[in-house]
């Protein structure tokens, strides 16, 4: 019986090392994996179950199911009026926020690491929308009558959605458009400048996580890299590029991933909205259910491309 | 004494010269855009916690006259005494703290290892599982609210606990849902930090792993030994990313934790008893409510302000990374 089995002994002995290094670097996984498959894949089910059902409340605390098969994406996709169109502008809103985030929240994150007077403080401040952008923040905010009658006593409307036209009036569009064009600029250049302008309240305030997670990523590359390029005569310019640039360059993925996914799940999103709503109408669960599980499939195939676009310019030091 | 002076005076213009130098006054007119910049953003981004502030320091009558703007025309601390009292802000805030801190520690770790295996897992398998990671941050938390209640209201794992017990367990009002998605990495946002942590392991150059792996460590011990203490700087941002996260959270803390005095609860019902209770008149809700908001963040900046300095610190003692 102790003999072992020489069958077996082979097929040990023919994992190679590095097989065997890989196979270990499973358990690194184990818990997500449990976690996965015990407890949210059936959460997801459930979800989806409800997208093909009408979900009729009972009473208290119960309801049941009716099946509807593919009526609630029918409705969702051909006869609400509001659904389609929205996806299309939260797309848009998407590809305009993406640039623009991106190159601020580096911006400010390069700015940031720099040795300077009161860096701690910018630092806690610009930490700040961090905290700003989730949870009980966006719930208070929704009845902060300080600022809205401040607003109203300028002649503004409040609410994040009509920041822009308070911009409309610093930056008149036309004439600006118009300026801009005189130096050269193709029209659709200055519309865009003239956009990124007049969001720029948003940008910053979406921006936060990005520019932390850019923060940490530089702060964790060695000074001594930059010391032996300064000794080789790169300039401060050079030393961003060739330095700075692709070490960073696979956090640049997280970023845009997570800006996209940011950008259509954050509770400002119109659809996010509309499936709320939906949510809390009388038995309208089974197609808010829908909805989200249409504009999901949206968003992966947003991310898919957008992550197979970037890929190519990523720098890894680990070999593949 | 004179040698002194006659060296003073020997470097004065030589001081001036340098001050007036093109160099000199192009690095002064860069560090001054820099601050103006900042200072303009830090503005745009200070400015709904000062409306805030102001609004805090409001009696009820300030908050309702139209002609007082931003600075209260009778100044009073009442709001804070009664958020104090009435939110039972320290009840609230050590409990807020006690599980905030809890599920910190356990994402950062978890979401640390899961991002470690994902950057050095390579095979068609591997990029699935990442795809799943990305996948529970795709789905907005809104949408599986129902499922998931039930799902922690009803506990049970692969029907496990109905064979042992012969029933489900509920484990709402406890902290045991935040621990069980901690600990699997699953709780909110925690895809985000996995990925984050997976693509900076995919940064770090393998010859580190291979001159440990020749000093004899195995792969654990050169993963907790070595690769470990260089990821800190990246992992004291994602604690505090969950950290905050879960201090400000409502929507967990809604489903889970009803009953349970934490921060994000006790504002929101304290507000809505001086809206219809006894005290209705009295106070401003909406001053009330800022007035809780604003005590319940300053604590995270706070705590945010010491982890950059531990961020630093971190990066000089552990001198990596090549």
């Amino acid at each position: 019986m102790k003999k072992a089995n020489p069958v077996f002994v082979r097929r040990r002995l023919s994992l190679s090392f590095r097989q065997k290094k890989q196979l270990t670097y499973w358990a690194f996984l184990i818990p997500f994996l449990l976690g996965f498959f015990l407890i949210m894949l059936g959460i997801y089910i459930n979800s989806l179950q409800y997208s093909f059902n009408d979900v009729i409340i009972d009473g208290a605390d119960g309801f049941h199911l009716e099946w509807l098969g593919w009526e609630n994406y029918n409705y969702a996709l051909n006869k609400d009026p509001n659904f389609v169109t929205n996806i299309q502008s939260s797309i848009v809103t998407m590809l305009t926020n993406i640039p623009l985030v991106i190159l601020y929240s580096l911006m400010i994150a390069v700015i940031l690491n720099r040795e300077m007077k009161g860096r701690t403080f910018f630092r806690a401040v610009f930490f700040i929308p961090v905290i700003l952008a989730t949870g009980f923040m966006t719930k208070a905010d929704l009845n902060n009558m300080v600022s809205d009658q401040m607003w109203n006593n300028m002649g503004v409307a409040t609410s994040a959605a009509t920041d822009t036209e308070m911009a409309n009036g610093l930056f008149n569009s036309v004439e600006m458009q118009n300026y801009l064009t005189s130096f050269g600029l193709s029209p659709e250049i200055s519309q865009y400048i003239l956009t990124a302008a007049q969001n720029i309240y948003d940008i910053v305030n979406i921006s936060g996580v990005q520019m932390v997670i850019f923060l940490a990523g530089i702060q964790s590359i060695s000074p001594a890299i930059y010391e032996s390029a300064s000794i080789d005569g790169a300039t401060a310019w050079e030393s961003f590029w060739l330095i700075t640039f692709p070490m960073i360059s696979p956090l640049i993925i997280v970023n845009v991933v997570y800006t996209v996914i940011d950008s259509f799940t954050s509770s400002n999103n119109i659809i996010m909205q509309q499936i709320q709503e939906q949510t809390y109408q009388s038995n309208g669960m089974g197609l808010a259910s829908a909805m989200a599980w249409f504009y999901f499939l949206v968003v992966a195939v947003c991310v898919i491309i957008i992550t197979l676009i970037i890929r190519g310019y990523v720098y890894y030091q680990q070999r593949d | 004494m004179k040698g002194i002076l006659k060296g003073q005076r020997e470097k004065k213009p030589s001081r001036l010269a340098e001050a007036f130098s093109k160099n000199r006054i192009r690095r002064t007119l860069g560090q001054i855009f820099i601050y103006v910049l900042l200072i303009e953003i830090a503005f745009v981004i200070l400015f709904p916690l000062l409306s805030k502030f102001s609004a805090s320091l409001m009696s009820s009558s300030d908050m309702y006259d139209r002609t007082v703007i931003f600075i209260p025309r009778n100044p009073t601390l009442e709001n804070y005494k009664v958020v104090w009292e009435e939110a039972f802000f320290l009840i609230a805030t050590k409990n807020t703290l006690l599980i905030s801190l809890l599920a910190a520690v356990l994402q950062t770790l978890i979401c640390a290892m899961t991002g470690y295996g994902l950057a050095k897992v390579k095979s068609k398998l591997g990029n699935l599982v990442l795809l799943f990671v990305v996948l529970t941050i795709l789905i907005p938390p809104q949408i599986i609210l129902v499922p998931m209640f039930l799902k922690f209201r009803f506990f049970d794992i692969a029907g496990i606990i109905k064979a042992i017990s012969g029933g489900t367990i509920t484990l709402m009002n406890s902290v045991w849902p935040i621990v069980i998605l901690s600990v699997t990495g699953l709780a909110f946002k925690n895809g985000l930090y996995i990925f984050i942590m997976r693509q900076f392991y995919k940064g770090i150059p393998e010859e580190i792993e291979e001159a440990a792996s020749i000093d004899g460590y195995g792969i654990f011990p050169t993963y907790f030994k070595v690769v470990l203490p260089m990821s800190v700087p990246m992992m004291i941002t994602i604690f505090m990313f969950s950290f905050s996260w879960q201090w400000t959270d409502t929507f967990y803390s809604g489903m889970f934790f009803s009953e349970l005095k934490v921060l994000s609860n006790t504002i929101f019902t304290m507000t809505s008893a001086f809206h219809s209770g006894n005290f209705a008149g009295n106070y401003s809700t909406s001053s009330l409510l800022q007035t809780g908001v604003l005590m319940a963040i300053i604590p995270l900046v706070i705590i945010y302000i010491f982890a950059q300095r531990k961020i630093i610190g971190g990066i000089e003692r552990s001198g990596l990374v090549g």
